[in-house]
């Protein structure tokens, strides 16, 4: 995805993260994190950059550098790090237990389990010859605005209307998948999208919503989108999906184009 | 930048640590603990109420020397931590080993 990011180049040594650390703290902040966010933000960076340095470089590298980046969603706030160690997932790195005792337990090793707990989604890829870790921190007052359901509207034998309301986002994505999938392949390939009631979708929620329009697609069928809010109509333009999906302004507008 | 006091109440050492405490300064923590487990002390107050920020580095000090004292009969007792901080303890566990007392004075005469 090609998305405006605000980044910052550091060198592989312990005294420059710090900087990053400061850096996203004040994009953080700008984009609303509350204090205790900030902080989780914040250690979340110190972790995983000491983890490059430490497992990934095998030691403080002048020589190569560790690339951080911040993206704000509608809801979310997102940090993207990334390095040119070998390719290594921290998230397959074995949990320790945190309900062990003092005499079993090692002194270290609680950078990831911490990264982890503390940040809503972390995900790992290794793409372009570098590590990439995305981790995602949800908004405070956005996240929970509107529990998040899905529901599908009576067949009309021409086309289904689907109805998600709350925010596309982990929670629902699944189900929302599962179920514009069972309606295609059950010849119900004609969708409408009614995405008048949604404030927020994650990057995995479009993923999903273009698997669908492709599975549709593929069947000489299609998925369209109606009524989105002025936020997420730049969300989708941002990213360049006005171009994948037809867009309606209103509900009406896209019944009357699989009628006529 | 962290700054660590040490001084002593009654035969037990108390810790004062005030910055922030990170993978640049960890070792700092670390040295001070030690040090004062070397002095022949197993009786140790950490105080941590000039600490905003502590990260797994400062974790992993903290258990190292919490080890070495349990071994020796002693503790290390926390006074006066931070709820950020506190939070960082309490994800991997470290609540249910470390014991926590809302003053030094406390802290000191819990021994």
């Amino acid at each position: 995805m090609t998305v405006q990011k605000a980044h910052i180049q550091i060198h592989a040594r312990r005294e420059e993260i710090p900087t990053a650390c400061d850096f996203v703290l004040k994009l953080a902040a700008e984009a609303g994190m509350d204090e205790k966010g900030l902080y989780h933000c914040q250690l979340a960076v110190d972790e995983v950059c000491n983890n490059i340095i430490e497992h990934g470089y095998g030691g403080e590298r002048p020589d190569q550098v560790i690339d951080v980046a911040c993206l704000q969603e509608p809801a979310a706030f997102l940090i993207e790090i990334v390095d040119d160690s070998p390719p290594f997932d921290l998230l397959k790195h074995p949990a320790p237990d945190p309900l062990a005792e003092l005499k079993h337990r090692s002194p270290g090793g609680w950078g990831v389990y911490i990264v982890r707990t503390v940040m809503d989604e972390v995900r790992y890829e290794y793409r372009d010859g570098r590590n990439h870790l995305v981790m995602t921190k949800y908004l405070p007052n956005t996240h929970q605005r509107s529990a998040p359901s899905v529901t599908v509207s009576a067949t009309t034998g021409k086309f289904n209307v689907v109805t998600p309301a709350g925010q596309i986002d982990s929670a629902i994505t699944d189900q929302m998948a599962r179920l514009l999938a069972a309606s295609i392949d059950a010849g119900h390939k004609h969708l409408v999208l009614d995405m008048t009631r949604v404030d927020y979708i994650s990057g995995k929620g479009l993923k999903m919503l273009v698997a669908a329009w492709k599975r549709a697609q593929d069947v000489h069928g299609d998925l369209v989108l109606a009524g989105l809010q002025p936020g997420m109509r730049e969300v989708f333009s941002t990213l360049g999906f006005d171009l994948i999906f037809t867009i309606y302004d209103t509900l009406d507008e896209a019944t009357m184009h699989y009628k006529s | 930048m962290l700054d660590i006091h040490i001084s002593d109440t009654n035969r037990v050492a108390v810790v004062e640590a005030q910055g922030r405490i990170d993978s640049n300064t960890a070792h700092e923590l670390g040295s001070a603990l030690n040090q004062v487990i070397d002095d022949g002390y197993n009786k140790i107050v950490l105080d941590l109420a000039g600490v905003d920020y502590m990260s797994s580095a400062g974790l992993r000090e903290l258990v190292a020397a919490l080890k070495k004292v349990q071994n020796m009969q002693g503790d290390i007792r926390i006074s006066r931590v931070t709820e950020r901080v506190y939070e960082v303890m309490e994800i991997p566990g470290l609540h249910q080993v470390l014991r926590f007392f809302d003053s030094q004075a406390e802290a000191v005469n819990s021994f």
